[in-house]
């Protein structure tokens, strides 16, 4: 076991390879007008999807144990790998004009994709924070990627700052979860438990749990550490809102089950009741704060953290049901979300008011049509996507005999369903004011526009294959 | 089972009229149009199959047709009707043509996506008569709220984004709760036989011990009965009604509220017959204050359209009444009345849009004595005021006779007091009508008015003649409907006394957490 097997991070090699070679060519003005970027980077996240495909299913150890390549990682690669692509599909249009070097823009998305990559892999708590790292750094810079507008530099300071503040907490957990067991690899740390503390569990131990649990939180946006979600999203380029909206939060998912359901077993039964209130106070405060947005990013935002509480219901049920429908939900989140902000990024506009999208579906039809279907599904209403995540996790969650927490959940879903339902008031009962113009030439845009919503569409249709699939790779509970 | 079936040939036909709305131009309103009114009506001559080869005698479901679905939770693609649903599918194939004739002009914007979502709005209807399967019920009973969200907010009236939003959220916030149930009983149902299955024949095998019963029959009932409504859950009905657009009025009127009746008939009251039991006094007295209220609100309403509105709250308390009644006459004249209601207040809805198209008021106090401008308008008013009033002869007095013998059977004040509404029916319907159609002409502006075109001849014609044949042979209909409902009679009262064992082994099923 003890070697190191490049093959468990192979896909991820290949993209980094992909991402020195953008910035390389993006440092040359003249190879930098030649390259299509977007259509470059699209093409590393498919040839590291299909070495991904090729690779799923065994189980590997990596470089000294500090990598575990399973199933679940397997799929989360799916994952990160299709949103990079999207993303790369979506961006282009947007950042046209306004980001003068965009290979650094598509490298930093890869990167970042790495990072989470590398999360979703780690089989130890240090390689775990190197991968939170590798992702978050990337995304800060991708925040404030409009250099010269003052709400994208100052989200990206601000998420700079709070997310540099949660990563010292989180590594201070991890210090004293060190000083307790000794190790920080997860397979050593159930061994140390049983041997060294003889299954006690030290009161310090819970306190490194619960650092790391905050960090984690922070970055899943629930509440009480969600305050920099609504103005980072807001300011953030759109394209890259859904990179952080999909992405970053699978990520921390991933980071969530990989810490406390693979690592930390021991004590994930304590952080359990914590992450019960927490999920209740998430999704409530989520959704009745996104009642009265304006502005439709800041909607989505507040909508990121609701869903955040969803989510966290199913980990709290924490069965394998549960476990799986995170997986599923996150899958159809990342669909409606990227979809959702394709649409906006196609109108270009910087405000995002929903009074700018003013009779917006009828004048264009495609995109109004887009819109209604990733707005119904973020409700959860069928045949969508969504419809089937909520149902997965509710699932789940009666399973485990959480019917409170389902009960409240379910209500959350008709408040948030006035929110999602005005952006669809304003694009179809408003007379269009002619504030919004799509962007021409971008087809790009519109294939990753049509490709997640036939997605959001066919998981509402027919799920069965990646309930199975995301039944079947959740080994680590039975 | 290989091979599609008739079922869901029928139901998902109206599905091949969208790419072709999709594909042809916008400015081509005339065509947009008939292809629309192709399709559904090609959808109500393929459904007639059902009508003809339906078996009388079976009770149990016909035209069945079972697929998987989604293996790993045991939800299945099932499809099948029976002598209760059998006529409410109809009416739905049979509604929709009318519907869209209605819109012909009245409609004056976007009509291919006004189009597209009302057979986008046929499917999920019928999916919802014919489902039999509970994941996939709830798929159709909640794909119909977006057609419907549209088809409000866009062509409706004045207040049409309050309305629909309303009706949105009203009607959202009953069915999911029922999720949770539909999701809870799944899994208690799992846990007793060992089957995890949506399968509704399942469910119907399995009594769930009272306190569980009674949480999930709460669950069920109130989405129902937001749907019907029944009193007090109808605040959102004369909104959406007056706001909707006539198309959508019929179509609300017409079937969206059945859902909810038949919501009772099919799921809640057979999977919950105890805590049905139980609550029944509680459900009579809601029926009939709903019965006795929606008239007496309706009494005094100075639109016409929002009269015909608290009009349906007042017929679907009846409608309501009757299922409680729980005996042959009882249920049988309400699903009798379900038909009555939705022809005759469709019917009710689209002459108030052709008043409307004509004068872009529906006010009582503006119109009177147009009788003798349009009397081939105030002949069908006629009609259909009698039919929905109850006149014998026509198909309302069927229905309502029967819920009223079924009441009395079962509790003769019950019937005393909703009979009321029959005479406050006729207050409000005749009086209506007497103030819109005779006595002088006080307004210039209505002398002038023109009659009904061929168009709008031709679709009452075939409401009226339905009148009158379900008015004068209604055993052709009840026949059908006969075996069906003495099983769910049956069922209902064989079950209903089993004794249920508080065993506490499936309530410690429910006690939270690890």
């Amino acid at each position: 076991m003890a070697n190191i097997d490049v093959l468990t991070i192979l896909p991820d090699l290949i993209l980094i390879g992909f991402a020195f070679a953008l910035l390389l060519a993006g440092a040359f003005s003249r190879v930098e007008r030649q390259v299509n970027f977007n259509m470059v980077s699209a093409l590393a996240f498919v040839v590291a999807f299909t070495v991904n495909w090729f690779q799923y299913g065994a189980d590997k150890f990596g470089f000294y144990n500090m990598f575990m390549y399973d199933q679940v990682a397997g799929v989360f690669r799916f994952i990160f790998y299709g949103i990079g692509f999207l993303v790369s599909l979506m961006s282009e249009p947007y950042i046209c004009g306004r980001i003068k070097h965009k290979g650094e823009y598509y490298a930093l998305i890869m990167l970042s994709t790495v990072g989470m990559s590398f999360i979703a892999t780690s089989y130890d708590l240090i390689m775990l924070v190197l991968g939170l790292e590798a992702m978050s750094l990337s995304v800060y810079v991708l925040t404030g990627m409009f250099k010269t507008d003052e709400r994208s530099v100052e989200a990206s300071m601000k998420y700079f700052l709070l997310g540099a503040f949660s990563s010292a907490i989180m590594l201070l957990g991890i210090a004293f979860i060190y000083g307790t067991l000794g190790t920080t690899n997860f397979g050593e740390v159930l061994e140390s438990f049983k041997s060294g503390l003889g299954g006690t569990k030290p009161q310090i131990l819970l306190v490194g749990a619960m650092l790391v649990l905050a960090g984690v939180l922070f970055k899943v946006a629930a509440v009480p550490f969600h305050m920099w979600t609504p103005d980072v999203y807001e300011g953030a380029p759109t394209s890259v809102t859904a990179f952080m909206i999909s992405g970053v939060k699978a990520a921390s998912f991933i980071m969530l089950i990989r810490v406390f359901v693979l690592g930390l077993q021991i004590v994930v039964f304590d952080i359990v009741t914590v992450i019960m209130v927490i999920s209740a106070i998430t999704m409530t405060l989520g959704n009745v704060c996104a009642l009265i947005q304006k502005n439709v990013k800041r909607m989505l935002a507040y909508s990121s953290i609701a869903h955040a509480g969803y989510i966290l219901v199913g980990f709290v049920a924490l069965n394998r049901t549960s476990l799986g429908a995170i997986i599923f939900y996150l899958m159809a989140y990342a669909l409606m979300n990227i979809g959702a902000f394709a649409v906006l990024a196609l109108f270009q506009d910087r405000g995002n008011s929903l009074e700018s999208l003013s009779g917006s579906g009828f004048k264009y039809p495609f995109l109004g049509v887009m819109m209604t279907i990733f707005m119904f599904s973020m409700v959860g209403l069928p045949p969508t996507a969504g419809f089937m995540g909520k149902f997965y996790i509710f699932k789940g969650a009666l399973e485990a005999g959480y019917v409170w927490l389902v009960v409240l959940a379910v209500l959350n879903s008709v408040v948030s369903a006035y929110f999602y339902l005005r952006v669809l008031i304003y694009m179809f009962f408003e007379d269009f004011k002619g504030t919004v113009r799509p962007a021409i030439n971008a087809t790009p845009t519109i294939v990753a526009l049509l490709l997640t919503s036939i997605g959001v569409l066919y998981l509402g249709v027919f799920p069965q294959n990646l309930f199975e699939l995301t039944q079947k790779c959740m080994t680590y509970i039975h | 089972m290989e091979g599609i079936q008739i079922l869901t040939i029928v139901t998902f036909f109206p599905l091949v009229g969208v790419p072709l709305l999709v594909l042809i131009r916008r400015e081509n309103v005339e065509l947009l149009k008939n292809v629309a009114l192709a399709v559904t009506v090609i959808d109500f001559l393929l459904s007639l199959y059902l009508l003809f080869y339906f078996d009388p005698s079976e009770p149990g479901f016909q035209f069945v047709e079972r697929r998987q679905w989604i293996k790993s939770i045991g939800a299945q693609y099932i499809v099948g009707i029976d002598g209760i649903s059998l006529f409410l599918y109809l009416l739905t194939t049979f509604i929709c043509p009318i519907c869209i004739l209605s819109a012909w002009k009245y409609i004056d914007k976007y009509e291919k996506e006004f189009l597209v979502c009302m057979l986008v709005l046929e499917v999920g209807m019928l999916g919802t008569f014919c489902a039999l399967d509970m994941l996939l019920f709830y798929v159709f009973w909640e794909l119909m709220l977006i057609p419907m969200y549209f088809i409000i907010g866009v062509w409706g009236g004045p207040r049409r984004v309050y309305a629909s939003i309303k009706f949105v959220l009203y009607t959202f916030f009953g069915s999911v709760l029922m999720l949770a149930a539909i999701i809870f009983y799944y899994l208690y149902i799992g846990k007793v036989t060992g089957e995890y299955s949506f399968d509704l024949m399942k469910w119907y095998e399995v009594l769930a011990p009272f306190g569980i019963q009674i949480w999930l029959f709460a669950a069920f009932a109130l989405a129902f009965a937001i749907k019907v409504p029944m009193f007090p859950f109808h605040t959102w009905l004369p909104d959406a009604h007056v706001e909707a657009p006539t198309p959508g009025s019929v179509i609300l009127a017409g079937i969206l509220l059945k859902m909810g009746t038949y919501g009772f008939i099919r799921f809640a009251i057979p999977l919950f017959p105890h805590a049905t039991h139980a609550m029944l006094p509680l459900l009579v007295a809601l029926s009939i204050i709903g019965v006795v209220y929606g008239a007496l609100v309706s009494v005094v309403q100075p639109d016409v359209k929002k009269l015909v509105a608290f009009s349906s709250v007042s017929h679907l308390g009846a409608v309501m009444l009757g299922l409680f009644a729980l005996n042959m006459q009882g249920v049988e004249g309400s699903i009798y009345q379900m038909l009555n209601h939705g022809l005759s207040t469709g019917a009710l809805f689209i002459l108030v849009g052709m008043l409307y198209e004509r004068r872009h008021s529906r006010l009582i106090k503006d119109f009177g004595g147009i009788a003798k401008v349009i009397p081939l308008f105030a002949a069908f008013f006629m009609i259909t005021v009698l039919s929905s009033v109850g006149l014998p002869g026509l198909n309302g007095f069927v229905g309502e006779f029967l819920i009223f013998l079924g009441a009395f059977k079962a509790n003769p004040l019950w019937a005393i007091i909703a009979a009321t509404c029959v005479i406050l029916a006729a207050v409000y319907l005749l009086w209506m009508y007497k103030r819109v159609m005779y006595g002088p002409i006080t307004h210039e502006e209505n002398k002038h008015l023109p009659d009904m075109n061929a168009r709008e001849v031709g679709l009452m014609v075939p409401i009226v003649i339905l009148y009158v044949v379900m008015g004068v042979c209604p055993n052709y209909f009840l026949s059908k409907m006969h075996a069906s409902v003495e099983a769910f009679i049956d069922n209902y009262h064989k079950r209903v006394v089993m004794t249920v064992h508080e065993r506490t082994e499936p309530l410690a099923f429910i006690r939270g957490g690890k």
